[in-house]
């Protein structure tokens, strides 16, 4: 592999592994929220957490330029007052990541927490706790696990992230070029052989991280099975 | 000193109660499905009422009219869930000291001794049998050093055996650690060796309250108990043996001699019998050629019909209740003073005392 090949797996990586960190402490307030309220208006909530999943993914991209294009209300904000351009830097990458993979880690955290018997936590605090000390003692830890799995689920959503990502912000090489948009320009300027050897190399991430997925999945229900 | 007056609406009906308990312990007895354990767990804040008042010793724990609610983890009662709810991932140690206070006059190790969990502390609650979960619940929650004790169904869970094992321990801390106690039951037999005072819950609403021998021996906590098994209890002395028949001849305090199973008691011994409503047979003519060692005459002093069951109670010195089909009623044509006799075997009458 060269080294510029290495650095394409790497950006890409870490790109992908930023969107969901940065989607990761709303992913686990909101799936939470939607595991416990019996509020009405929860479907809206949920089917707007969910939109992005649906809609494609170029339109997802539109609306993020309508909202930090430099000329926009708080691209331009962002940019006058922290000198911070989101629209074809890296940071719009990760913020396409974030939002493409953002349903997906959603549905997974609020399974997770549904699988955790809310007695648990209210019998917690009967013991003298706080509401916050049950949340990370109690509850987080018994949803750990599918927390986890979410999470390895909007990575690989993110690691392909393609649409959304070119319309925000570009197909910038050695800026904001990612794997699969390598992929795509390389196969419009005619070097198939590198794309498909690109390709090849996005099978093998993606099959650790779905395989890797799929097993902390099984762990989890197995160890609520064998707990309950 | 605890004085509750909730209401809160359940699906079929409301629960609707006002209770001075003095205990200190109190038992809330009723079939299931009539409210104790949503009681509970409004007293120890887990639910919210639609309003009401609680205060323990004076102290204001909730009142809907100040819009006041002491959060859970500030009222300090100790709650064990008839399921135990351990959690899960931790070893019983770590459950154990979840909610552990210092300076209380608990600590870990007299805890663990004195309900038989120390050889326990590295299990996770998987490995933990029923009755082991109950007692490390029971000591989970004593750790918290509460200043009440709400127990739901401590031992209704476990089988006979278990429950005779779980029993003395929380006998141990009633006696221990003069915890006030306010425990959810429907087997009379818990009620009267736990409580020194029991409310009789039905649908919702207080029915009967007292010391647990004059309310369980009363005909007034009875119509709680239409739907489920019925249990006639009987106060009475012991006044003789006969080992080689395998029988202990008995007399209630009003008179009526019945034989029970041999079992070894000083004679003139108090014990306690129940009779379950459904083993009693009804003939309206005097029995003959029959192997049941108690047969005995009285009158039809009331017939109560629901569903498709007949209590119907019968005077046969003691007030005995029996349970019938609708159509065994209809078909004998059973009406009020009618004499009848009533036939039950020697082993359908067990010592709960």
């Amino acid at each position: 592999m060269t080294p510029d090949l290495l650095r394409l797996v790497g950006f890409t990586v870490e790109m992908a592994l930023a969107g969901v960190l940065l989607t990761l402490p709303i992913g686990i307030l909101l799936g939470l929220w939607l595991a416990r309220t019996r509020w009405p208006g929860r479907s809206v909530v949920e089917t707007i957490a969910t939109l992005p999943l649906v809609l494609p993914p170029t339109v997802v991209g539109l609306v993020l330029l309508e909202i930090f294009g430099r000329n926009r209300p708080l691209g331009r904000f962002l940019y006058e007052r922290f000198d911070l351009t989101i629209a074809f830097t890296w940071r719009a990458v990760v913020l396409a990541s974030a939002v493409v993979a953002f349903p997906l880690l959603v549905r997974t955290v609020r399974a997770a927490f549904e699988g955790v018997d809310p007695r648990l936590p209210a019998l917690a605090r009967t013991l003298g706790r706080g509401p916050f000390h049950v949340f990370f003692t109690v509850s987080l830890p018994l949803a750990a696990r599918g927390i986890l799995a979410g999470a390895i689920l909007a990575f690989s959503r993110a690691l392909g992230e393609f649409g959304a990502t070119i319309m925000v912000a570009g197909n910038i090489p050695g800026e904001t070029q990612t794997m699969s948009l390598a992929i795509f320009q390389l196969v419009s300027i005619g070097r198939d052989p590198d794309a498909y050897r690109l390709a090849a190399l996005s099978v093998v991430v993606a099959f650790v991280a779905i395989w890797l997925s799929e097993r902390l999945v099984r762990q989890s229900r197995a160890r609520l099975a064998e707990e309950s | 000193m605890i004085e509750v007056r909730l209401r809160i609406p359940l699906s079929e009906f409301e629960l609707s109660v006002a209770l001075d308990l003095a205990g200190p312990v109190t038992a809330l007895f009723g079939p299931s499905g009539v409210g104790k354990t949503t009681l509970l767990e409004a007293v120890a804040g887990l639910r919210r009422p639609l309003e009401g008042e609680i205060r323990i010793d004076g102290e204001l724990i909730y009142s809907s009219e100040r819009r006041f609610s002491l959060p859970p983890e500030r009222r300090r009662f100790g709650l064990v869930p008839q399921d135990a709810l351990l959690f899960p991932h931790l070893d019983v140690r770590a459950n154990l000291l979840y909610g552990f206070r210092n300076g209380g006059a608990l600590s870990l190790p007299s805890v663990a001794e004195a309900l038989e969990i120390g050889h326990l502390l590295d299990r996770r609650p998987s490995r933990l049998s029923g009755g082991e979960r109950q007692r490390v619940a029971l000591a989970r929650a004593l750790l918290s050093q509460p200043r009440l004790l709400l127990l739901d169904e401590p031992v209704a869970s476990l089988d006979v055996e278990l429950k005779d094992r779980v029993l003395p321990y929380v006998k141990r801390v009633r006696d221990l650690h003069r915890i006030p106690t306010l425990f959810v039951s429907h087997d009379a037999a818990d009620v009267l060796s736990l409580a020194d005072e029991v409310v009789v819950l039905d649908r919702g609403s207080v029915v009967d309250r007292g010391t647990p021998r004059t309310v369980l021996t009363h005909p007034v906590a009875r119509g709680a108990f239409f739907k489920g098994r019925f249990e006639n209890l009987l106060e009475s002395r012991v006044l003789g043996h006969e080992p080689e028949e395998g029988l202990t001849r008995v007399e209630t305090e009003r008179g009526l001699a019945l034989s029970i199973p041999y079992r070894e008691a000083p004679l003139g011994e108090r014990v306690l019998l129940g009779l379950l409503a459904e083993d009693v047979l009804l003939a309206k003519e005097a029995p003959v050629g029959l192997s049941a060692r108690n047969v005995f005459e009285g009158s039809i002093r009331a017939i109560e019909e629901q569903g498709g069951v007949a209590m119907v109670e019968v005077d046969a010195k003691d007030s005995i209740y029996v349970r019938l089909s609708h159509g065994a009623v209809r078909s004998l044509e059973l009406r009020v003073g009618l004499p009848v006799h009533l036939i039950v075997k020697t082993h359908s009458i067990h010592r709960l005392s």
